[in-house]
């Protein structure tokens, strides 16, 4: 292998290293007045005071996490567009609000969340790119993308017994 | 001359490769649970004491804010490998360190490691070995074809990528 096969190799690899997003994306849910737990609830041992009614999921497919800065960067000509979308941050908190229905008994436990993250390459590599922006907006995926998404499922529960219920 | 064709045939390529490459991807999936915590932990600002009183923001105070984080690896293209994470005992040790009856507010972020970037090139040049190094391996049976083609399709099977999560919250005790 020649010197300059070496280098363009190099090249390369460094190229694939560079175009990458390491911002945090985070799952945050909205201040709803009642808990939702990671865990079980706590019970007083033996004694069970409340009953699973139901099951919460965000269906998978979902992108569920909110972008804590613009992240379209710009080097030259090309356009890279970084991390998801947050389209759907609304949708985790209907959810939930539906699941909960108003009703002062019902929280949600053994809540886990799932992460997901995905580096890789839309249409049009770097080097196409090049060409690729001069006919597409700056909206369009070209290059290396990132996604980080966030899915959530819960457990609805509900209370038993009414005790001072907000 | 001999330049502008060189440049010609890099950009004919490069199209032609991010065709074929279209959807190449190297990604990692983590299920994050804890179900041995000892103490309420919830994503709100309000858990239920032990009497299942709602226990809103008056009714407690802030012992401390803490967060860490931690590397999950993973398998998603084409197989999918799912690892899990069960942060129960960081839960559990660091309520009891700050002597606090529950964990409110928190919060999970995911981000995608550096050396992602190394994988996904892997994962490119693996797919080219398995590419050329198949065909030549059905008109030629050989040793050489056979140990490219073959460690190439399974480089390309496995390439992990590495996810970096954070969790944050508060710990909090209730007011006497």
């Amino acid at each position: 292998m020649s010197k300059n096969n070496i280098s363009g190799f190099y090249f390369i690899c460094f190229f694939f290293l560079i175009f990458q997003s390491c911002n945090w994306h985070s799952l945050k849910l909205q201040p709803f007045s009642k808990p939702i737990y990671i865990g079980p609830q706590i019970a007083s041992s033996g004694d069970i005071n409340y009953s699973a009614v139901d099951s919460v999921g965000i269906i998978s497919g979902l992108c569920v996490h909110e972008k804590e800065e613009e992240t379209v960067s710009q080097t030259k000509n090309i356009t890279i567009y970084i991390g998801g979308k947050d389209y759907t941050k609304e949708n985790i908190n209907s959810s939930i609000r539906v699941a909960l229905q108003n009703d002062p008994k019902r929280f949600i436990a053994n809540g886990q969340m799932v992460v997901d993250i995905e580096h890789g390459i839309s249409v049009g590599a770097i080097l196409s790119s090049f060409l690729a922006t001069a006919i597409t907006n700056e909206e369009s995926e070209i290059g290396f993308y990132d996604n980080e998404s966030i899915y959530f499922w819960g457990t609805v529960y509900r209370l038993k017994n009414q005790k001072n219920q907000k | 001359m001999k330049n502008c064709s060189k440049i010609i045939f890099l950009i004919v390529i490069s199209i032609c490769s991010s065709l074929i490459l279209n959807g190449c991807y190297v990604g990692a999936r983590v299920n994050l649970t804890a179900s041995h915590c000892d103490f309420p932990v919830s994503y709100t600002n309000n858990f239920y004491d032990s009497d299942y009183n709602l226990v809103g923001l008056d009714e407690y105070e802030i012992q401390e804010e803490f967060s860490f984080k931690f590397t999950k690896w993973g398998i998603t293209s084409p197989l999918n490998i799912e690892s899990e994470e069960d942060i129960s005992k960081k839960l559990n040790d660091i309520i009891k360190k700050n002597n606090g009856d529950a964990i409110v507010d928190l919060q999970v972020s995911v981000s995608s490691s550096l050396l992602n970037g190394f994988f996904l090139f892997t994962k490119v040049i693996s797919f080219w070995g398995a590419l050329i190094a198949t065909p030549l391996l059905i008109s030629d049976p050989s040793n050489e074809y056979a140990v490219v083609a073959a460690g190439s399709i399974i480089v390309y099977l496995f390439t992990p990528a590495a996810s970096h999560i954070k969790v944050e919250g508060k710990v909090v005790k209730l007011v006497e």
